[in-house]
């Protein structure tokens, strides 16, 4: 088998590509979506047709004319929404048709959304956000020229500043080499056009770090005969050596172009088919907003050629450079912990060094300047080198092929030269000391202290727990509360100050409200909302006296928009994340043995069945415990900030929408209750992620089952796929949703976690039976 | 001490890997000697309960193992085939989990651990990652782990594949020494391994016990019409008689 057929056309490999790639697409279509829940992906859609509908009148006129088309467009999203969002409910009058009729011709998804408030009001969000867009770069466009000329006037104006002025001191010529630069593009006539789809592209970094992963892919590939132990047999053939090293560039080469094609290419083709193109591809690059700073003289399409060239090249530059580094090591153990460090050194130095920091050598000459190329020309900024300030866009991709051709002859060489023995493993004598420290440490642990150890370090749980901790930290817990339910907008700012027991003390305080009301601008509305707060008091008298609780004046809507039927969407979408990040946490534990073949011997020791299974079943419940905290403990968190309850004492059927509720309890109770049971139901997740794994042959492959079958629907669930909610545990680990429809009194909403909770005890006895038992194969 | 298996039968399919298997182990050393796919892992793996037997019985002292479950497991060392091993554990590290499964702990564990590492010749090495260990050295590291606990049925499945012969015969006495006071099963193509130490030897073909008796008994029960490869006959002349295909 050829290298070209053993790289590209393993299985394992070209399954992590597909995945990256299919990521890499849905995670940028997402990034366009404003939330992502049923409906979004169709607003997103229409919004943006309708953007590109007004680029095409908007070209060729004047950034006034441009200015007074937007504010036309959002009259229309606006007169059209104020039948939603007012006080008044749509109705046939002729102002409404009148507004129905404008909107029909750009924004025809309002009238396809009827009646119904949330979505009306969700979409006019996107499409008014697409507006602001194409305003906001007109107000740039047309402020461009003189911002050309405030960048010379300032040097100007600086370099005349006393402490600036020492000649031939690195500030000064700073000053100058910018001004100089920035003289390049002055009169650029930079031009109105379609330039969302670019934006939305451009602002996609996710890309990079896909792209990134491809190369490490691919290098990695390089090392396998290491790691299989073929290295003395592939060096004693023929072409076991520097040819080996030329292929070798030559897979590169063409890994980059490929995955320069599947993590750039595809989004940008998602990116125009939704934006409606990339505009005159002439017009300077400066007609961006993105590149404001930039000081190229290049057009767009110069530009975005160089820049897909540009990233082949890098993508080679940096797969030579891990190349040579990883196998320069004399253990290829190590190389993925190396590989690792590197990483995250190169990261932090690229992230937190201020450009404007006299280290900034390394933030800029580092590995992610060529992974996010792209910053090299949306920045602008001089490195200082020994005094002189130098472009840094221009020092790096001067110094790129220089770079490229010094690792592609170390590479070379090293495939031709370095032998498989007798080389100076220095990394291997640190680990050694290391070990020799952390054996004290080991050789304490526990069964369940190994387990828990084995989980951390070998399967890397403590590396997935650093990015579920930060994944979790993009999630939004907030729905959309529909405030023209309450049709008064006064009434939520009394509900909210009135909150607590209803015992007489009410009256008081709605009589001294009336007063006040009288002399506000708007008493016709305050006094209808004391009047609809008044009725809401006695309507739960009267309904704690029937079932015998204590009456409270409860603002609903903060449990609404958080517990209640508003956030239902957020809520799945948040389960789906738990339960993603809870197969995340648990696929590798019970198979890691499988794949490092110490199974039989583990399943011979006297605690090697049951001990141990009970030991990963307890690290399976704290994974879960983890995902939970990582959303839940979140969502509370927020909740409490946001809201500052004041009524968790009050009993729960005080809120309208949970009247009867099949248990008399408090709120603070009722949510005890729905954190718990996220939990439980988490940890059924859990179970049934063990038993995928115990079935799995390795690490991979568990992690791709467990995607299969339990992130895959709870996805299409959020995505607005209602049937495979049947099929997920979406709905039981959210609880939210179960628990707010019991508010109607009927326990049969329950029935989700009676199945979940069967599902996950069958997965638990199931691969209970796969550990301790017997098998039916041999190993 | 007795570990006896009665009609134990293994199918893997339509396959028969175990054909009825009768045949008693007593204290000392019982080399089992087979080609590749004549059932010696499959028995191995039925007496460590790995796999599920098809029929027949196997007991320890008069016991069913399978009811006597972890007691059984508490007097089980055992080495496999395979070099299935934790590559990012020390070998220190390895040994002493090993030890915790085998329910050592304290002083015990730390002495036993360091007897069995000093007996491989692993000592000098223990901080060093498994993973980095050659072929040999991973061997001595999985009989390291079989020996912990003092096992009273020890169960050694190709224990000096990749040893070099030093090694091979400082192990091979050691098991040697080892076996006063327990049953131990060796599995080997090392024919010479078995010759010298081995108390009994059985043979084993397709599944089926084809002989059984000491090396010395076996190898004068050559027939008279074989030409021995050695000088003298030995008992790689048996392998080759017997099972030889």
């Amino acid at each position: 088998m050829s290298e070209w057929k053993r790289v590209f056309f393993d299985r394992k490999r070209a399954v992590l590509f597909l995945l990256i790639t299919v990521l890499c697409t849905v995670f940028f279509a997402t990034s366009l979506v404003s939330r992502l829940e049923p409906g979004a992906v169709g607003d997103m859609i229409a919004a943006q047709k309708a953007v590109s509908e007004l680029y095409s009148e908007c070209r060729g006129r004047s950034y006034d004319e441009i200015a007074e088309i937007c504010a036309e467009y959002e009259s229309v999203i606006y007169n059209y929404t104020a039948f939603f969002s007012g006080s008044l409910p749509p109705e046939e009058s002729d102002s409404f048709k009148e507004a129905e009729e404008a909107v029909a011709v750009h924004f025809p998804r309002f009238l396809s959304l009827g009646n119904e408030r949330y979505a009306v009001m969700r979409f006019a969000g996107t499409a008014l956000a697409g507006v602001y867009r194409v305003r906001d770069q007109a107000v740039y466009l047309s402020g461009y020229a003189d911002y050309l000329n405030s960048v010379n006037e300032q040097a100007k104006r600086v370099s005349g500043v006393g402490i600036f002025q020492t000649s031939g001191g690195y500030t000064s010529k700073n000053i100058e080499k910018t001004a100089e630069d920035f003289s390049k593009i002055d009169g650029t006539k930079v031009s109105f056009d379609n330039s969302i789809s670019l934006e939305n592209w451009l602002g996609y970094d996710f890309a990079d770090y896909f792209f990134l992963a491809m190369i490490i892919i691919i290098v990695l590939s390089f090392l396998d005969e290491r790691k299989n132990g073929l290295w003395h047999t592939v060096r004693s053939c023929k072409n076991g050596r520097a040819v080996l090293g030329f292929t070798r560039v030559g897979i590169l080469f063409v890994g980059s172009l490929v995955s320069t094609v599947l993590v750039y290419a595809i989004p940008l083709a998602v990116s125009c088919a939704f934006g409606g193109g990339l505009g005159d591809l002439g017009r300077p690059i400066q007609s961006l907003e993105s590149f404001k700073l930039c000081s190229a003289v290049v057009t767009v399409g110069e530009w975005l050629c160089g820049y897909f060239a540009l990233k082949v090249f890098t993508g080679i530059l940096i797969g030579l450079f891990l190349w040579c580094l990883l196998g320069s090591l004399a253990n290829a153990q190590f190389s993925l912990g190396v590989l690792g460090t590197l990483l995250v050194g190169e990261y932090v130095l690229y992230r937190f060094i201020p450009a404007q920091s006299s280290a900034n050598v390394f933030k800029y000459l580092n590995l992610f300047s060529y992974v996010r190329i792209s910053g090299l020309y949306t920045d602008y900024f001089n490195l200082n080198v020994f005094g002189t300030p130098i472009n840094a866009r221009r020092f790096m991709l001067t110094a790129a092929p220089v770079l490229a051709v010094c690792f592609a002859l170390w590479a070379i060489l090293m495939q031709a030269k370095r032998r498989p023995e007798g080389n100076k493993d220095i990394l291997s004598k640190l680990s050694s000391v290391l070990n020799r420290f952390s054996d004290v440490f080991r050789a304490r642990l526990t069964v369940g202290g190994w387990e828990l150890y084995k989980w951390l370090i070998y399967e890397f749980g403590i590396i997935i727990i650093i990015a579920v901790v930060a994944v979790g930290g993009l999630l939004g817990f907030r729905g959309i509360f529909d405030s023209s339910l309450l049709k008064n907008g006064m009434y939520g700012a009394y509900c909210s100050d009135v909150e607590g027991v209803i015992d007489g003390s009410e009256a008081e305080y709605f009589e001294r409200a009336r007063e006040s009301a009288l002399y506000s601008a708007n008493a016709g509305e305050a006094l209808q909302a004391i009047d609809m707060l008044e009725r809401k008091a006695e309507e739960i008298k009267q309904r704690a006296s029937e079932g015998g609780f204590e009456p409270w004046i409860v603002y609903d809507v903060n449990y609404d928009i958080y517990f209640g039927s508003s956030s239902f969407s957020v809520q799945r979408l948040n389960a789906a994340a738990a339960i993603f990040f809870t197969v995340f946490l648990t696929a590798a534990i019970f198979v890691y043995e499988r794949q490092t073949g110490v199974e039989y011997m583990l399943r011979s020791l006297k605690r090697g069945r049951n001990a141990v299974f009970a030991r990963k079943v307890l690290i399976s419940v704290l994974s879960a415990a983890i995902s939970w905290a990582a959303v839940y403990m979140r969502e509370l968190g927020d909740f409490i900030r946001f809201c500052h309850p004041k009524t968790f004492a009050a009993p729960v059927r005080n809120i309208d929408a949970l009247a009867s509720f099949p248990l008399n309890i408090s709120i603070a109770q009722y949510l005890i209750i729905l954190y718990a049971v996220r939990l439980v139901m988490l940890i059924f997740v859990a179970l049934a992620v063990l038993l995928l794994s115990s079935l799995s042959k390795n690490v991979l492959g568990a992690y791709l089952l467990g995607t299969a079958v339990l992130v895959l629907p709870p996805m299409f669930t959020v995505l607005g796929l209602d049937a495979a909610k049947y099929f997920s545990f979406t709905i039981p680990v959210s609880s939210a949703e179960i628990m707010w429809k019991m508010g109607d009194g009927s326990l049969l909403h329950a029935l989700p976690w009676i199945m979940a909770a069967a599902v996950g005890i069958a997965a638990a006895v199931y691969a209970k039976i796969k550990w301790c038992g017997r098998k039916k194969t041999a190993a | 001490m007795e570990l006896k298996l009665e009609n134990v039968v293994k199918r893997y399919g339509s396959f028969t890997a175990l054909d009825g298997l009768t045949v008693t182990f007593d204290t000392g050393i019982c080399g089992i000697l087979g080609a590749n796919g004549a059932g010696k892992s499959t028995m191995m793996n039925l007496i460590t309960d790995n796999i599920k037997r098809d029929g027949g019985s196997i007991t320890f002292e008069g016991r069913d193992i399978l009811e006597m479950g972890n007691e059984f497991r508490a007097v089980l060392g055992y080495m496999p085939q395979q070099q299935g091993i934790y590559d990012r554990m020390t070998a220190l590290s390895f040994v002493t989990y090993m030890g915790r499964l085998k329910g050592l702990k304290g002083r015990l564990l730390r002495e036993q651990t360091e007897q069995v590492l000093r007996l491989t010749n692993l000592w000098d090495v223990k901080h060093k990652a498994v993973g980095q260990f050659s072929g040999g050295m991973k061997q001595r590291a999985l009989l390291a782990q079989a020996l912990l606990g003092d096992p009273k049925v020890l169960i050694l499945d190709e224990p000096t594949a990749g040893l070099d012969p030093r090694e091979r015969v400082r192990i091979r006495n050691f098991i040697s020494e080892l076996s006063k006071d327990r049953i131990v099963l060796l599995a080997t193509h090392i024919v010479s391994d078995i010759e010298s130490i081995a108390d009994k030897v059985i043979l084993m073909k397709r599944g089926k016990l084809i002989n059984t008796a000491t090396p010395a008994e076996l190898i004068a029960s050559l027939p008279e019409s074989w030409t021995p490869v050695a000088h003298y006959p030995s008992l790689e002349d048996v392998y080759l008689c017997f099972l030889g295909e």
